[in-house]
């Protein structure tokens, strides 16, 4: 079994929470604790974080069918999570690719843990590297196609880190 | 003896016929170049040509087309200049040596690129051999080894750094944070690196010889276009810097993989500590087997000398 953390937002709305929590359920989680942060409201949305148990194939199944009931900001989990790292070359700043590779993560279920930037002159091409932790492979893939389409519409350069050999 | 038509004679035909001659003694079949083939036209000694005697020669009538078609020889080498698109002349002389039962080897990517499977077939239908080390990683043995260590233990991926000009360039603006542009100049006054170094930095060489490892390492079916393929030209001093600070150096890395059949050149952060890692204009290839994990094949990826060795030990297996 595998400890997972997740952020949801939910509208402000009757039965929404219970859908996640069908979610769980249905692929055999069983859950620790749920934390409504109604403070934490950004407009109609309500930040929600969970935590639950749940067998560790299962993990990524379970991510694909919530997200598509509800928008999932951050999922961690001390057994789960593993590092990558992106490096992106380009314009970043002007263009809002920065910002919007920074969602991007977050939006896939991936978490980042240090963002660290090379900037010599706004004219001149900079780049950043964006180091995160993802909680499977699917996350992982999701994550890199979502930069790389990023990438490729704001006409920067990313690098993926080469995994190393099994 | 094993009589050679050698077609094509630039620095790799130079330092292959030079080898040839030093090391005939160490192959069974006492190799000797009886044929030449350079731009003027073909000359030819059924006694065997030593290194530079038709360097002042008048220009043949044969071509090199002709002289493959209907001239006295066992094995055509093949090293006259690389057309990735068409397979350019090369892959003519190929088929017509093929087709009369002779054997070929080869350190020319075009014939290998466009036509694999025609030519592996083409061989084998004429009992002939088809042979080309000296396509991929110049004088590291990444085919050979494959084709006589790992019968039983399949390779089901490949990654590696398969061009030793860009690596070069990438070293120094590491080593010494030069920007692209100076890197390059600085590889071109090397001999590293060609006045149009497109093939070099864009990474279609590296693609081709990605080509050359799916399709016989890993029993693909591919081409030039399959291959998602990006350069080093946007790597910036800035980037290669802030990779280093953390603990990466940037490569441009070819990787194929048999069970999604994905193929592509890009630069990549690397581990500084990753077998991966190598410097300078050397060349790494590395396995991934079924059986036995990684096996990584580092060495010199260019030059005379060190493709002659691949195309000498290709020709050694013919024995």
């Amino acid at each position: 079994m595998s400890r997972v953390e997740l952020e949801v937002e939910l509208e402000d709305r009757p039965g929404e929470l219970v859908h996640v929590l069908e979610e769980v359920a249905r692929f055999g989680g069983n859950l620790e604790s749920v934390f409504h942060e109604r403070a934490r409201a950004r407009g109609d949305r309500i930040p929600v974080r969970l935590a639950f148990e749940m067998d560790r194939e299962s993990v990524p199944r379970f991510l694909t069918a919530l997200r598509k009931r509800a928008r999932v900001t951050e999922v961690s989990g001390s057994t789960l999570a593993s590092p990558a790292a992106y490096l992106v070359i380009g314009h970043l700043f002007q263009g809002g690719g920065f910002v919007a590779i920074g969602d991007a993560v977050f939006q896939a279920g991936g978490s980042l843990t240090r963002i660290q930037a090379d900037v010599e002159h706004e004219d001149e091409p900079s780049s950043a590297l964006f180091d995160i932790t993802v909680p499977t492979a699917e996350v992982r893939r999701d994550v890199e196609q979502r930069i790389r389409a990023i990438a490729e519409e704001k006409g920067l350069t990313f690098l993926t880190s080469l995994e190393e050999a099994a | 003896m094993t009589r050679i038509f050698l077609a094509g004679y630039g620095g790799v035909g130079r330092a292959f016929h030079d080898l040839v001659v030093a090391e005939a003694a160490s192959l069974r079949s006492k190799p000797q170049v009886v044929a030449i083939a350079r731009r003027a036209g073909v000359r030819s000694d059924p006694e065997g040509i030593a290194p530079g005697a038709f360097d002042d020669a008048a220009p043949a009538a044969d071509t090199a087309l002709q002289f493959a078609k209907d001239g006295a020889y066992d094995v055509l080498v093949e090293l006259t200049p690389t057309d990735l698109d068409t397979g350019g002349a090369a892959l003519d002389h190929v088929r017509a040596a093929l087709a009369r039962g002779k054997h070929v080897v080869t350190a020319n990517k075009g014939p290998v690129v466009v036509a694999y499977r025609e030519l592996m077939d083409l061989a084998r239908a004429n009992g002939a051999r088809f042979r080309f080390e000296g396509t991929v990683a110049g004088a590291v043995p990444v085919l050979n080894t494959h084709d006589r260590c790992l019968t039983g233990n399949p390779v089901t991926r490949v990654d590696g750094i398969l061009n030793g000009t860009s690596n070069f360039i990438l070293t120094r603006m590491m080593d010494e944070g030069l920007d692209f542009d100076a890197a390059l100049e600085e590889a071109q006054a090397l001999g590293y690196a060609e006045a149009d170094p497109t093939n070099d930095v864009d990474g279609y060489d590296a693609a081709a010889k990605i080509v050359i490892l799916a399709n016989h390492v890993l029993g693909l079916d591919i081409g030039m276009k399959d291959v998602a393929c990006t350069g080093i030209r946007s790597v910036s001093a800035g980037a290669i810097r802030l990779a280093r600070t953390q603990g990466y150096a940037i490569r441009l890395i070819g990787s194929v993989d048999a069970e999604t059949g994905r193929a592509r050149v890009a630069p990549r952060l690397v581990p500084r500590t990753s077998s991966l890692n190598v410097t300078g204009p050397l060349n790494v290839v590395r396995y991934r087997t079924k059986h036995a994990g990684p096996l990584t094949f580092v060495g010199r990826g260019a030059g005379g000398m060190e493709t002659a060795t691949a195309v000498l030990s290709d020709l050694a297996s013919l024995d």
